[in-house]
């Protein structure tokens, strides 16, 4: 069912919801009343976020979030306009159901970036964030859960924002300025040494934060 | 259509302005028509580098608030034809103009002009935004130090979220036998962080210095590296494939391998 600018697709298992382009706004007014249309027929159900040709700001996605929550629809997954080369959101998985509690961040969700982080940008998140890209020096990541990095850290990054103690950072290569879990800091050697080159996860270990390869990591999940 | 192309740095003093004086040299000699165009409002200098002071009568804020027309602002380059100059107002300051000004003041250049070079000040406030607003491309210049690769590393992360580009890179001032000695990064380290693609290396070279001083650009002279190497971006920039200049000697990767055994040994 194709009406304007919002469209509501079965995609084998998954509902697609797909914006196109306009305000905001009208584009929620459209999607309230198209969904007042059907009732109870998307109810309980789960739905994927597609736009093409517009970049959503979190709060955006939000809005949207909070519409279909109306509606009782949850929002699985969002996914940006795929030649986006700017840092934005691009897929935001809400948890299926909590999982083991970690406590404070368990009902927020992950946030997955593609690209590069550059100096000067931030990324702020209240659950653990992925990053596909490297974060260069002058870039800051903080995450109230885990930061993986399937890149290079070469900024800075902080994971465990709110006080989570358990929180892990991992990368492909740990080069960071500085690293912080909870409220512990530990800054590069001043003296630059050869960095490994193999990916590493940094986690609090009595009271330090400590960094090893890991394929030597204890840690099971 | 002509294009308009960006240079810009974040940094300052890195040769935005020599950069944008030498490409419109180059360009021009290769038989485009060019106009080099001076956002650094309040602090003007593309003039005097190309030894064009003397001949400046109105400028681009002139132009912008409509109190004479393009073709009387635009002047021409006395070593080169084909070369034209939009000079930056002296005694006014960035906020005099504005992105929508200088956009519209580029699409009328476009009709006449095959580029458009768009000097950048430096910094990332509204002198910046100014000068990204009307590009087709940007061309951002680092020196092979750790300040300034980081702040053209800020300036391309504004300049993709602005979803200008493409964005392609210059390196100023290599120096091979500083980085063979380990005390300089080379051109790997700039663009394994900055991660866009190399449009030319320009080595260091005296000539440059004793020539802006001189008012001359030393693109002119194809028998200096530097000059050289600015011939060859122009060529790039119209589509040809030209092999980059091996500086020197590069240090290949067994030699880097015996200088770390050496030094850790």
């Amino acid at each position: 069912m194709v009406l304007g600018k919002v469209a509501i697709k079965g995609m084998g298992e998954e509902l697609v919801l797909t914006l196109g382009q306009g305000e905001l706004d009208s584009l929620l007014a459209e999607l309230d009343r198209e969904l007042e249309d059907k009732g109870d027929f998307f109810r309980g159900g789960q739905m994927t976020l597609r736009t093409e040709f517009q970049e959503l700001s979190s709060e955006d996605v939000e809005r949207i979030e909070a519409l279909l929550d109306q509606h009782q629809i949850s929002l699985k997954a969002v996914h940006n306009s795929p030649s986006s080369h700017s840092v934005r959101p691009q897929l935001k998985v809400a948890p299926q159901a909590p999982g083991p509690s970690r406590g404070l961040y368990e009902r927020s969700s992950g946030l997955l970036i593609h690209g590069t982080l550059r100096s000067g940008q931030l990324i702020s998140h209240s659950g653990h964030v992925v990053i596909i890209g490297d974060v260069n020096p002058g870039a800051k990541v903080i995450a109230e859960g885990d930061i993986v990095i399937w890149g290079k850290l070469r900024g800075t990054a902080h994971a465990g924002a709110e006080g989570d103690e358990e929180a892990v950072i991992c990368a492909l290569q740990l080069a960071p300025i500085q690293l912080r879990i909870a409220g512990h800091i530990a800054r590069s050697p001043d003296r630059r040494e050869e960095t490994s080159t193999e990916p590493e996860i940094a986690r609090v270990i009595g009271d330090r934060i400590v960094a090893e390869p890991w394929s030597r990591s204890k840690i099971i999940y | 259509m002509g294009k308009v192309i960006t240079i810009t740095s974040g940094k300052g003093g890195v040769g935005k302005t020599t950069a944008t004086a030498s490409l419109g040299v180059a360009l021009a000699m290769q038989g485009r028509k060019v106009v080099v165009v001076d956002t650094d409002i309040g602090l003007r200098n593309l003039d005097m580098i190309m030894g064009l002071e003397n001949r400046v009568v109105y400028n681009l804020v002139d132009v912008a608030e409509g109190s004479c027309p393009l073709s009387k602002a635009l002047v021409r380059d006395k070593h080169v034809s084909g070369l034209y100059l939009l000079p930056a107002a002296q005694t006014r300051y960035k906020e005099d103009i504005t992105p929508e000004d200088l956009v519209r003041i580029c699409d009328e250049l476009r009709k006449e002009f095959d580029f458009i070079l768009i000097d950048s000040p430096a910094g990332i406030e509204q002198g910046f935004r100014n000068a990204l607003a009307p590009a087709d491309e940007v061309l951002v210049i680092t020196t092979p130090e750790v300040a300034s690769v980081r702040d053209a590393d800020r300036v391309i992360g504004l300049v993709e979220t602005a979803d200008k580009g493409p964005i392609r890179l210059l390196i100023n001032r290599l120096d091979p036998a500083r980085v063979r000695h380990g005390e300089m990064l080379g051109q790997e380290d700039v663009i394994e962080v900055l991660a866009v693609e190399l449009m030319g290396i320009i080595p260091e070279d005296e000539e440059v210095l004793i020539c802006a001083n001189k008012g001359v650009s030393v693109a002119l002279n194809g028998g200096t590296p530097a000059g050289l190497a600015y011939q060859n971006i122009a060529r790039r920039f119209l589509g040809e494939s030209v092999p980059f200049t091996t500086l020197g000697k590069m240090p290949g990767l067994l030699e880097r391998l015996i200088r770390l055994i050496q030094f850790a040994s």
